[in-house]
């Protein structure tokens, strides 16, 4: 009778153990090795992605972005970030684009979502823009991530930049007015859109 | 004597490794263009290219491919003839010209051209906005004279491609970039390689 007493016990001690490190172990979907290796950075700083390196210029935000001779008009804002790429071995462009916040909220290239940039050669700067929309309270912790495939960012590394973005850019990006998305462009200093009068927009590049 | 069954292990171990290397085979190697043939500039290189066909056959290509010379490009094609090609600070242009020398039923679409630096930096010829100009990107086949396409069709109103032809086609660099060798490719692990006379 205590024998098999123990014998029960050891048998659910054992399922337990089981169930519990079945709940604990990554399941045949996950693949924890295989996470992207994270740069992070702030505005301004040159951040190396192996392949690359890339610097966020600018962010601006406003409710209206232009493209292609469309206006898109946003119940939340448009966060605008320009930013610089320079391959480093190979022509590389960068596909992937989302932006986070700390609520763990995330916002990919879905939707009117887009990220106009060009494959450059090694060494020759591409300047690029992404735009993205998002709710306003999001801006105080919005983080953009950038990386080179957005089918796969799998073992790759991935930049991280702090946008730097208050409460009160998000006030004034509500007012902005509407910004024309340039088209990406090559060269060392072709920063592209000097006539669009982007100087008159909310701008919201940490200082 | 208990212990010498611990011998088996660093040979259990090189299997376990052996027979998980298909693993390579399988993912990335087919990918990379490791199956080189090198050449050097205005020297006849015979370059010989596999690929799979859509049925799953493998197809085998032949064609003599010669670098005649790799020259700083002074204009792109536009809509209405030949453009100046603007410069954009931190860029250079290079015009590689390629003669080629290949049985005009063979299709020759999807070329891939790459040039590489001094440095060991390699830019691809591929279709871009240098700023006012559009750089074309990369083709192996005269302009209205191609062949026939990978499903054996024709483009309409193009006449046959000659047997032996040159081609231009434009790479965009650094501009501290010195070219060093040209790269020609069209399905890995095949590619030629010809370096870049000084």
């Amino acid at each position: 009778m205590g024998r098999g007493l123990t014998t029960g016990l050891v048998g659910l001690g054992l399922l337990a153990t089981g169930s519990l490190l079945q709940g604990w172990l990554p399941d045949d979907d996950a693949d924890p090795g295989a996470e992207p290796h994270v740069r992070s950075g702030g505005v301004g700083d040159r951040i190396d992605l192996r392949t690359a390196t890339v610097t966020v210029d600018e962010v601006l935000g406003t409710t209206r972005v232009e493209q292609y001779g469309s206006e898109l008009v946003s119940p939340g804002l448009w966060v605008v970030v320009r930013y610089t790429v320079v391959a480093t071995e190979e022509n590389t462009p960068i596909t992937f684009a989302e932006l986070g916040d700390a609520d763990g909220r995330v916002w990919g290239l879905v939707g009117r979502n887009a990220n106009a940039c060009t494959e450059s050669p090694p060494g020759l700067a591409a300047h690029c823009t992404v735009f993205v929309e998002v709710p306003p309270d999001a801006l105080p912790t919005l983080q953009l991530r950038l990386a080179r495939l957005s089918r796969d960012t799998r073992f790759d590394a991935m930049a991280e930049i702090d946008l730097g973005l208050t409460r009160a850019d998000a006030e004034a990006f509500a007012t902005a007015p509407a910004y024309a998305v340039p088209a990406p462009s090559l060269g060392d200093d072709d920063l592209g859109d000097d006539d669009l009068g982007d100087d008159d927009l909310g701008d919201g590049e940490a200082s | 004597m208990r212990w010498r069954w611990l011998l088996v292990l660093p040979v259990a171990l090189a299997l376990v490794l052996v027979a998980t290397a298909s693993r390579l085979q399988v993912f990335w190697w087919p990918e990379q263009l490791h199956d080189v043939t090198t050449g050097s500039q205005g020297a006849p290189l015979e370059v010989s290219d596999a690929w799979e066909d859509a049925e799953g056959h493998e197809q085998r290509r032949d064609l003599t491919v010669t670098l005649l010379e790799v020259v700083p490009a002074t204009q792109v094609e536009g809509f209405s003839g030949p453009e100046p090609l603007v410069p954009v600070a931190g860029s250079a242009v290079w015009e590689v010209r390629l003669r080629l020398e290949v049985d005009p039923e063979v299709p020759l679409g999807g070329c891939e051209v790459s040039l590489v630096d001094t440095r060991g930096r390699e830019a691809a010829a591929a279709g871009m906005m240098l700023g006012e100009s559009s750089v074309p990107g990369p083709t192996c086949e005269p302009e209205g004279r191609t062949g026939p396409q990978y499903d054996g069709s024709r483009l309409e109103g193009d006449r046959p491609r000659p047997p032996t032809y040159a081609v231009s086609v434009l790479v965009v660099t650094d501009d501290d970039a010195v070219p060093d060798r040209v790269r020609l490719w069209w399905e890995a692990p095949d590619v030629a390689e010809i370096s870049v006379r000084d």
